[in-house]
């Protein structure tokens, strides 16, 4: 049996070569986190019954300002734009498309959370609403708008780490990072 | 300047913008008390009548004036009390005894000057089915982050966002080893 690890190394920086791993690992903790928050406010509402008011999550029952706070939501729309945008380099080949379109769907998602922290700040809403307003709200008045967004850049977000972890050989000859298993060949 | 390199300082040049942005912003949501959370929220369908209406503002303030009106579909204002202020929440006792569209009306102004106005529209009806989901968020509040509406719609895209999220940790924990260089 011979381990190949081959690759046709391509000129990325260190977040997309060697320290791809790590960066990528950092960057799904997370996102992992903020969905555990997400769930387990989900989880407050539907399964124990509790007041939505009170239905913060975990930092939020510690920190309710964290539930109410658009810069804080903001901030994280932010990361994960910097984090898809910055960690795009080290995926290649079906990964890569995946990822991309998780950016672009981001992207526009990033959009809509600065013009609501700019209006959560200067008090004037977009539409005559009497709250920070979405621009797509006004086409789909849905509460769950920014649920469909966080859900349909996760998505593809998912199945990306899928592409990326498990390569296809010719994938794998492009990889530069060490995130996809050791190719073995008999 | 290869193509690494130039996407390098594009990213850094947009990170220093928003850095610098957030910094302005959040020097001027300094300047004081922000309002967060309106009960009811916009758009909301209670089950039962509100016993109060309420303002909840992110640090406790002193009003230098409070103007709370619940009206009816008609535009008859529902009887109410005086506004009681307990740190950051402004309540209002109000008496809704029938079913229909209501309209909560605001105008508060801090002691700072600064002035919050607006109107939340909700529905008080006994019909609705659901108890273990009330709708006293269904909308969002000012400020507020609710992402969990009671129709189906919320459910599929929890439960969608929970699978993605087991998949991405079984991926996570049955992580292929680092390639050996």
């Amino acid at each position: 049996m011979a381990t190949l690890a081959r690759n046709n190394p391509r000129s990325v920086s260190w977040m997309n070569g060697a320290g791809h791993r790590l960066t990528l690992g950092v960057f799904m903790f997370i996102v992992l986190a903020h969905w555990a928050e997400h769930l387990v406010q989900a989880a407050q509402i539907w399964a124990f019954n509790q007041p939505r008011p009170q239905a913060r999550g975990v930092l939020g029952q510690f920190y309710p300002w964290l539930v109410s706070s658009e810069l804080l939501h903001y901030g994280y729309a932010i990361v994960m734009l910097i984090g898809l945008f910055a960690l795009r380099d080290g995926f290649v080949g079906r990964a890569r498309t995946w990822w991309t379109v998780a950016l672009a769907i981001q992207f526009w998602h990033h959009i809509e959370h600065l013009l609501l922290l700019i209006q959560a700040q200067t008090h004037n809403y977009l539409f005559g609403a009497a709250v920070p307003t979405s621009i797509l709200q006004y086409f789909y008045p849905r509460v769950e708008l920014h649920l469909f967004y966080n859900t349909i850049v996760f998505v593809p977000m998912v199945v990306a780490m899928y592409f990326h972890l498990r390569p296809k050989d010719a994938e794998r000859e492009l990889t530069v990072c060490t995130c996809a298993r050791e190719l073995v060949r008999v | 300047m290869n193509r690494t390199t130039r996407w390098g300082r594009l990213a850094a040049a947009a990170g220093a913008v928003v850095v610098v942005a957030i910094g302005v912003l959040m020097y001027a949501g300094s300047r004081g008390a922000d309002l967060g959370p309106v009960y009811p929220a916009d758009g909301a369908a209670l089950r039962e009548p509100p016993h109060q209406v309420s303002l909840t503002f992110d640090e406790a303030v002193q009003p230098a004036q409070i103007h709370i009106g619940v009206s009816d579909g008609s535009g008859h204002l529902v009887p109410s009390g005086a506004p009681v202020v307990s740190g950051a929440k402004i309540d209002k006792p109000v008496t809704i005894q029938a079913d229909g569209d209501y309209v909560l009306a605001y105008h508060v102004v801090l002691a700072d000057g600064r002035t919050f106005t607006g109107t939340n529209r909700f529905r008080v009806s006994s019909s609705i089915a659901s108890p273990a989901a009330p709708a006293d968020a269904a909308q969002p509040a000012a400020g507020g982050h609710d992402h969990f509406g009671s129709d189906p719609l919320s459910v599929v895209l929890t439960v969608v966002a929970a699978g993605s999220v087991i998949a991405l940790l079984v991926m996570l924990i049955h992580r292929p080893q680092p390639r050996r260089p």
